[in-house]
């Protein structure tokens, strides 16, 4: 067995994590050996129905000296990692109570029979230990059950508070080496928390991990806060707000830094700033400057704050987005009447359209993958979420409502976030944020403790392997 | 000062302290009392001339905001907004018909300087509706220009549909938030 001993270094540490963590993990590498031999244990899913893998993940065990936490943790680690994969929709939790070998037993090496017996494809355990400064070790095996190969094996030691972390990139590593896609359990979810009524919205800032824990408000809510979009490394949130500057109200794009909460104004313009998004490489940021009723796109130069206007005309041309290559941009026009789709280069050039469907469309997002783009879409006085290719074809709608909006990618791009406002009586809504796969299957909504909306999921956390 | 009093009124401050940094209400509320507490059973001179001040600003402000509250009723009386169709920033008859008498409004009280604030419905994106919101704004301060008022008088601010007047998901609600207000600045 080789085991090539690595570290993994997390070059861009967030605020709340850097305090709490200096984490190192220690990763054997994955054996590359089982598939040299073709073990058949990957899933496909770009075939059409998905037969979820059903896959064994034992409680945990522990070494050493422990206390009630980390006894607690036996339980929550895996049963955080058994979520998160099952919430993908391409496992199946085998029920634990058909579990023969305990988890005790297992540390040495599984009884493969006992795992066939219940149809285990895969087997997942750990063992957790105490370490010094409140900090605790887990180490976590992924075995080919049928294969009898040891297809993962990773060491992680961090704060024993930030637990939930190490069960976000297990579940990384875990979902990566069975399904090929990136993971994206180790990021989280800027978006817009909302309370107060319809006429009256006090909105903020707020920032959670992808499934709803670790929330904690960014503003305080005196000025209203919209469109929060992450910086490529995660660093920096570019948003649209109405502030009170010392020359009034105004409603523009601002910057906030995560590490010290600093929020500046992007720059003055004449006109009003909005819909910011940042370039693939971070060094950029493309907007709409609305003037004297026409809105047109620009780029800004982040280090030299120089302005360039993309496009031009009388028309209303919003919601930019970058292709994952920063080559071209998608956004949305009123350019021929209706309200509908286009792309061009990154320099304004080659306008063309690309949506020709009945309807409004709108935000459109382009996938990290390239092979999508995510827009809104308003017809029949109803709004969905839909996907077509970059050339516009094979458009498809995977969510409705009677206010669905704002479509953003997890890492990956196989699975989307929105928000819907759902009616709840005549003058009251309900508004929260939802989470779908590109099939349009698996909805489920992030739990927030108030009205949520406008969602921007967060790249990945950059592991880099030295 | 009682040795008790100075006590409180450290704690009125560590607790002012604590409300500020958790903008906690209840603790702005209870700390507000407090003060008022304090300053009362103090009863030192230099408090009463800081009230008696405050006092006499207040009236000045009163004064102030009467004229601005006056003038508002008028423009609401007058006319203060416009409405739109679906998707359009075209201001129809009767929308043209408020923008005259604005217009005579805003002649006849030269020192005044307006916001015109442009709202959609929600059913557009909270993106394209922040443009058409200018649009539509722009396009009330246009039609305000042409008819003689100073274009440096007007500013312009878009809510998209993120400040709807009527809540409600109905043809009538939507007619109501597809519209620019204006509004006298203070």
């Amino acid at each position: 067995m080789h085991n090539i001993m690595k570290n993994i270094r997390y070059s861009n540490l967030s605020f709340f994590y850097s305090l709490s963590l200096f984490l190192i993990i220690i990763l054997s590498a994955f054996q590359v050996k089982s598939q040299e031999d073709g073990t058949p244990l990957q899933i496909d899913i770009t075939g059409g129905k998905i037969q979820p893998m059903p896959i064994a993940i034992s409680f945990f065990s522990t070494k050493g000296e422990i206390n009630e936490n980390i006894k607690t943790l036996t339980k929550e680690i895996p049963d955080l990692i058994a979520n998160n994969l099952v919430n993908s929709g391409f496992f199946k939790l085998l029920d634990r109570q058909a579990y023969m070998q305990k988890p005790e037993a297992l540390v040495n090496r599984p009884k493969f029979r006992d795992w066939r017996i219940i149809d285990a494809q895969t087997l997942i355990f750990g063992i957790i230990s105490k370490k010094p400064q409140d900090k605790i070790s887990v180490s976590v095996q992924m075995w080919d059950v049928y294969g009898e190969r040891r297809m993962l094996g990773i060491t992680l030691s961090i704060k024993a508070r930030s637990w939930r972390r190490i069960a976000h990139i297990i579940s990384d590593k875990v979902y990566e080496r069975l399904t090929g896609e990136t993971g994206y359990f180790d990021t989280r979810i800027v978006y817009v928390s909302e309370t107060g009524d319809q006429k009256n919205k006090v909105k903020r800032l707020a920032i959670m991990d992808q499934d709803g824990a670790n929330h904690k408000f960014l503003t305080d809510g005196k000025s209203l806060v919209l469109t929060p979009r992450f910086s490529p490394n995660q660093q920096l949130i570019t948003f649209f707000a109405y502030r009170n500057l010392k020359s009034g109200l105004k409603p523009s794009v601002y910057i906030y830094e995560l590490s010290t909460g600093k929020i500046d104004i992007l720059g003055e313009f004449e006109g009003m700033s909005f819909a910011p998004r940042f370039s693939p490489d971070g060094k950029k940021l493309v907007m709409s400057l609305a003037q004297n009723g026409s809105t047109n796109i620009h780029l800004m130069d982040l280090k030299t704050r120089n302005l360039k206007q993309l496009t031009r005309g009388r028309s209303i041309d919003t919601s930019p987005s970058f292709s994952p290559n920063g080559k071209k941009i998608v956004f949305n026009s009123d350019r021929s009447g209706g309200r509908h789709l286009y792309i061009m280069s990154n320099r304004g050039k080659d306008i063309k359209r690309i949506s020709f469907g009945r309807g409004s469309y709108a935000t459109p997002v382009w996938s990290p993958r390239g092979d999508y783009i995510a827009f809104t879409k308003f017809t029949r006085g109803r709004f969905y979420i839909g996907l077509m290719r970059p050339d516009g074809t094979a458009e498809r709608l995977i969510a409705e409502g009677y206010l669905a909006e704002g479509p953003t990618w997890a890492p990956g791009g196989r699975v989307l976030s929105f928000f819907r406002q759902t009616p709840k009586d005549d003058e009251t809504f309900k508004t929260r944020i939802y989470v779908i796969d590109i099939t349009g299957n698996r909805e489920r909504e992030i739990i927030t403790p108030e009205d949520a909306s406008d969602p921007a999921w967060s790249p990945k956390y950059n592991v880099r392997n030295n | 000062m009682p040795t008790y009093l100075k006590a409180f009124m450290a704690l009125s401050i560590f607790a002012y302290m604590q409300g500020c940094a958790k903008e906690h209400m209840e603790d702005l509320v209870l700390n507000a009392e407090g003060r008022a507490l304090s300053q009362g059973e103090e009863g030192s001179s230099s408090t009463e001339i800081e009230v008696e001040e405050n006092i006499a600003q207040k009236i000045e402000m009163d004064d102030v905001e009467t004229i601005t509250q006056r003038l508002t009723n008028e423009l609401i009386e007058v006319g203060d907004r416009v409405f739109f169709d679906y998707d359009q920033s075209v201001i129809m008859d009767e929308g043209q018909e408020t923008l005259l008498k604005q217009a005579q409004f805003l002649n006849k009280n030269t020192d005044i300087l307006v916001t015109v604030t442009g709202h959609c419905d929600e059913r557009g994106t909270r993106e394209y509706n922040l443009a058409l919101g200018e649009r539509r704004a722009s396009s009330v301060k246009n039609y305000l220009v042409s008819l003689g008022i100073d274009a440096d008088r007007i500013s312009i601010i878009s809510y998209g549909k993120e400040k709807p007047s009527v809540a409600g998901y109905n043809d009538w609600a939507w007619s109501q938030n597809r519209t620019a207000i204006t509004l006298i600045n203070n």
